[in-house]
């Protein structure tokens, strides 16, 4: 007994895929058949009763019915939408056709199939990939795909916002630490952090000479100018001492001038 | 007679209908389910380097050198905050890092960290304000020098190129890898409607995620090529495996691909808003605190590197720097490589790195 033919199983596969997309658009056209009319009906049964189920809200607190209203709506109304997508789809059979036929196209250039499975498998993959990526690349691009994908992340990240807050809620009853929390406290140690890199900076601008800071030199070279102007003081008070006694230099002589006034008045 | 699937070199057994070796298809089986289940390991940055600078989660690497140092202007590079930076230094004998420090430069690199729930409100200001100063103050320093080179990568890039224009003092050569600059509606692929307004609602994102999941701007990029990225990969895998191939480079890209870290909210909010959605910084339009961000302030030697294949920054977004900086010394250098594609593996040998070395040789010193 041999094993089954590549090719046969690959003809196999061709047909039965291409059959199976026929009977749906055939199906689709007649516009009788609702496929996702099983699963709308199971939601909203499910929507009644799970909704009976769950309490009454306590006033002045939405929580937990609401919250499950609120994600049976969305589901539901998700997979209202992906049944119109799939209705959708069925306009894109000709290009879903046209790829298999590339995909044909491409598997018949590279020869006569492989026995080895898995050279078969990678031969498949390498013809089908590119048209398939071609053809996943057109209904990405396409309304029907990008609407309901951004609806779902929407809905997703509130659902997200609404469960993780009630969920901190719950905990921070129970006295429990949340991750809010410890992202509170990390925070101040951040804060903390950035504090000791600023003094850190300053102490290497000081380290390193951007902040110029005084030398030997320069405070010794103060230090004279200091005791220069010190001695000029003190001549001046010395000035106006002995001219109040001699009755020489007025107060009011003095008031608006400048030191150096002063110093010839002293000197003459 | 018998047909005998030939797994590597599997000896048949009489008349068996099986592979004689079943315990090497088994045990080669079970290496890729592992890799499948718990995700690809492989031991990635192993270039000897030393952590100069911490701020937050950020930390500011060195290179040690291992060979004569022949320029003296440091290299500071600078990551994106989507994916880690290990890319730079995949794995040895395959690492651009390596490669330049082999060279004779003096590598520095700055390495964003994975933010915690407490970084989601950290915005562009306190990346390009407060963190690259800082760190290029350290580079400074700690190279005793008093000029560098900037090179930013992706994202990076953009940050870099919004550092130069604000701060020219001390730079002495810009290099910038597939970095978005200008974000014109139309030339962007796929991520033009991915970040539309009609279907991205970056405030709604953040306000419910904080930090956006890794995994979820993981898919967004993987959506781009989608067949390529989630059944090709495996395909490679499953025949390196069987078929006895070099499993190494396949096992550190994969870890990479998989390991994106978490995006701060606050500045996803920006990069979606002002600069996917409202093309700002192209404009002129981006103020940070107070300091608007003019590309043409740009004055420096610029090397601008793209990639022809890249849906992540395309052609035209990286292009556009050319006509909005005031280099005078600019060059617009293109690779028939994809976003990361040029950035490792035999392409990458042969175009991008010794291009760099050789560019930055001659504005460098030494």
């Amino acid at each position: 007994m041999s094993g089954a033919d590549p090719a046969e199983l690959w003809r196999q596969w061709m047909e039965s895929g291409s059959r199976m997309w026929s009977e749906m658009a055939g199906g689709a056209q007649g516009g009788q058949v609702d496929p996702y009319g099983v699963y709308r009906r199971w939601f909203e049964g499910m929507q009644e009763r799970v909704i009976g189920a769950v309490p009454e809200p306590v006033a002045g607190n939405p929580g937990v019915n609401d919250l499950w209203r609120r994600w049976f709506e969305l589901t539901a109304d998700s997979w209202q939408k992906s049944a119109e997508l799939n209705q959708a789809a069925m306009e894109i059979l000709p290009r879903w056709m046209q790829m298999l036929d590339e995909a044909r196209t491409n598997l018949v250039a590279g020869g006569a199939p492989p026995s080895d499975p898995l050279q078969l498998a990678t031969q498949w993959y390498n013809a089908t990939s590119g048209p398939f990526s071609d053809f996943v690349g057109d209904v990405i691009e396409r309304e029907e795909f990008l609407e309901p994908s951004s609806r779902f992340l929407q809905s997703y990240a509130g659902f997200y916002k609404v469960f993780k807050r009630n969920s901190e809620d719950y905990l921070k009853n129970l006295q429990l630490p949340v991750r809010s929390d410890i992202s509170r406290i990390a925070g101040l140690v951040v804060n903390l952090e950035e504090k000791v890199d600023r003094i850190e900076e300053v102490l290497e601008d000081f380290e390193y000479g951007y902040a110029e800071p005084a030398t030997s030199e320069s405070v010794k070279e103060l230090e004279t100018r200091l005791e220069r102007v010190e001695g000029k003081l003190d001549r001046l008070l010395a000035a106006l001492e002995g001219d109040s006694q001699d009755g020489g230099v007025q107060e009011a002589e003095i008031n608006g001038s400048t030191v150096e006034d002063v110093r010839e008045k002293e000197e003459s | 007679m018998t047909e005998t699937a030939n797994y590597g070199a599997v000896p048949t057994s009489g008349d068996a209908a099986i592979p004689a070796d079943v315990e090497n298809f088994f045990d080669k089986y079970s290496r890729g389910m592992k890799i499948v289940v718990e995700g690809a390991q492989a031991d990635t940055g192993q270039t000897p380097k030393e952590t100069v600078w911490t701020k937050n989660k950020a930390k500011l690497y060195h290179y040690a050198p291992n060979a004569e140092k022949k320029h003296p202007v440091p290299i500071l590079m600078v990551y994106a905050l989507i994916n880690r930076p290990y890319i730079l230094d995949l794995m040895p004998g395959n690492s651009f890092i390596e490669y330049l420090v082999g060279e004779g430069f003096d590598v520095y690199m700055l390495d964003w960290g994975i933010p915690g729930d407490e970084d989601k409100d950290l915005t562009f200001e306190n990346y390009v304000l407060d963190y690259l100063p800082r760190a290029v103050k350290k580079v400074l320093r700690h190279s005793h020098s008093e000029e560098f080179t900037m090179l930013g990568y992706c994202m990076g890039g953009t940050m870099s190129a919004m550092y130069a224009s604000l701060f020219p003092g001390h730079l002495k050569n810009l290099i910038l890898m597939t970095a978005p600059v200008e974000f014109p509606e139309g030339e962007m692929g796929l991520y033009n409607l991915f970040t539309s307004e009609k279907y991205m609602n970056p405030g709604l994102l953040a306000d419910a995620f904080g930090n956006i999941p890794g995994d979820l701007i993981d898919t967004g990029n993987r959506m781009l090529k989608p067949v390529t990225n989630y059944v090709g990969t495996y395909v490679n895998m499953w025949e390196r495996i069987f078929e006895e191939k070099p499993m190494e480079t396949w096992l550190a890209m994969n870890k990479w691909v998989n390991d994106g870290p978490p995006f701060p909210g606050a500045t996803f909010r920006q990069w979606i808003t002002e600069f996917y959605q409202q093309n700002k910084l192209a404009r002129g339009e981006i103020v940070l605190r107070g300091r608007r961000v003019d590309i043409s302030n740009i004055q420096v030697p610029l090397l601008n590197i793209a990639g022809e294949k890249d849906h992540i920054c395309t052609l035209p977004q990286a292009e556009a720097t050319m006509n909005l900086v005031g280099s005078e010394d600019k060059e617009f250098f293109v690779l028939d490589a994809g976003h990361v594609g040029l950035m490792t593996g035999r392409g990458a040998k042969k175009g991008l790195w010794p291009k760099v070395s050789d560019w930055l040789g001659t504005r460098s010193g030494g």
